[in-house]
């Protein structure tokens, strides 16, 4: 079942205006979307300045491209499907080891359970964006933004079995980040998180 | 998508996630911004001032050349004056006017000449108006040129190249020429067919003609003295006749 959803009158006017090159009306979609776009960058990207390289050009799509956008689905998810290519693009671009496999770092597999209870947003941001690029925007494209490996093979140009086999792996790396950060965290005397894992 | 724990649990904390750019952030932007607008703008403005300039030059020549042509329908003095600028011209003699009447080198002149030149055919010129029709600047034939052909009568016949081709047979005056020649008398009938030009040589002959016909015989209308005739028939030969 397919459900159109609308933008609002505000978002429809600015659309509008933006379309004409209207100058304010895109700093108030900018001013808007902005920071939830800048969160969907970072954890492509390895640190804040290239985060916002990505936004700046994705933004700049954006603009230049609003004559496509056909009222079809949200806004919001449109200018998010931007952001994800031109964060793709940014890292095959500038990453020379876009989808290298550290296969010593992943020879385990992953044994998950209750973890990261404890954890805030930028523990787990922190952990994402200690993964190797590959893993990362795997994960990424899997996990969050909902892509499946098919559709993620064709985006990265890459097999599905590879797209799986790096989902794998990066959910072990994922796992020990959060063991080692919990581990901290934790009080002395309670068991470490590894005892209470189960397989996935 | 598989219900994984660990992707559940990156996908609620980060899906959401939000993070202020910096201030410097949309000013980055902006100076990346291709000036697409201001070049369109631009350029059709340029476009657009040289068709309306194109335009009016096209239109203001228009309402001289009709102009000059209410003119020369009102004055007839106009009509008959040759145009202004073979006057001005700095080709003289045949240069220019075969330069006027080459289509090739002005075509956009030959549709205008044939129509001011048009009632000029059928009607022949009187001669004081046509006075002026020739001046000195203008292309004259010269009796070492052509003395024959033209030898009484200046008609100049400009036919006009193209599919309507118009003759325009321009009389005019005797002129004083450099070699002092002096063409006779301009005379001619009308025929059916045109004008027939007697020469002096068929009026010779037509005194010829009067004269074995035993008619009166008009030596001086061709310029011929009798007392100059050096050579005489035969005494015999008269008797004979």
């Amino acid at each position: 079942m397919h459900f159109k959803v609308l933008p609002s009158d505000q978002e429809e006017k600015w659309i509008r205006a933006c379309r004409e090159g209207n100058a304010a009306a895109q700093r108030q979609v900018y001013e808007k979307y902005a920071p939830r776009m800048l969160g969907v960058c970072i954890r492509y990207a390895d640190n804040q300045f290239d985060a916002e390289e990505i936004l700046i050009n994705g933004f700049l799509k954006v603009f230049s491209r609003m004559e496509q956008f056909r009222n079809e689905g949200s806004f919001e998810g449109w200018v998010r499907k931007i952001m994800v290519n031109e964060a793709l693009t940014y890292l095959r671009c500038h990453k020379s080891s876009y989808l290298t496999t550290d296969l010593e770092k992943a020879d385990r597999e992953s044994h998950c359970d209750a973890l990261g209870g404890q954890l805030e947003t930028e523990d787990l941001l922190r952990v994402i964006q200690g993964l190797p690029t590959g893993y990362k925007t795997v994960f990424n494209l899997y996990a969050i933004e909902g892509y499946s490996h098919q559709e993620i093979a064709g985006m990265l140009g890459i097999s599905e079995s590879t797209s799986k086999s790096q989902l794998c792996r990066a959910r072990a790396l994922l796992q020990q980040s959060i063991i080692k950060e919990e581990t901290v965290r934790r009080p002395a005397g309670i068991d470490s998180g590894e005892n209470q894992l189960t397989r996935c | 998508m598989e219900n994984n724990p660990m992707d559940r649990l990156f996908a609620e904390k980060l899906r959401l996630l939000e993070k202020t750019p910096d201030a410097l952030v949309w000013n980055r932007l902006q100076a990346r911004k291709p000036p697409a607008r201001k070049g369109f703008f631009v350029r059709y403005g340029i476009a657009a001032s040289v068709s309306a300039l194109l335009l009016a030059g096209g239109l203001v020549w228009r309402y001289q050349n009709q102009e000059n042509r209410v003119e020369a329908r009102r004055d007839p003095r106009v009509a008959s004056r040759p145009p202004v600028r073979r006057e001005r011209g700095a080709a003289t003699g045949m240069e220019a006017r075969s330069k006027r009447t080459d289509p090739s080198v002005n075509p956009g002149r030959k549709a205008v000449s044939a129509v001011r030149k048009k009632p000029k055919l059928s009607v022949p010129v009187a001669a004081p108006q046509s006075k002026n029709a020739l001046t000195p600047e203008q292309p004259t034939r010269l009796p070492d040129q052509s003395p024959v052909t033209t030898p009484s009568l200046l008609a100049m016949a400009e036919p006009v190249a193209g599919p309507a081709a118009v003759v325009v047979v321009r009389i005019a005056e005797p002129m004083p020429t450099v070699s002092g020649w002096e063409p006779p008398a301009p005379t001619g009938e009308r025929t059916g067919t045109g004008v027939r030009k007697k020469t002096r040589a068929g009026k010779i002959i037509q005194q010829l003609k009067n004269l074995k016909n035993g008619e009166k015989v008009d030596w001086k209308a061709v310029g011929i003295r009798p007392e100059g005739i050096l050579a005489r028939a035969k005494p015999e030969r008269e008797n004979q006749k």
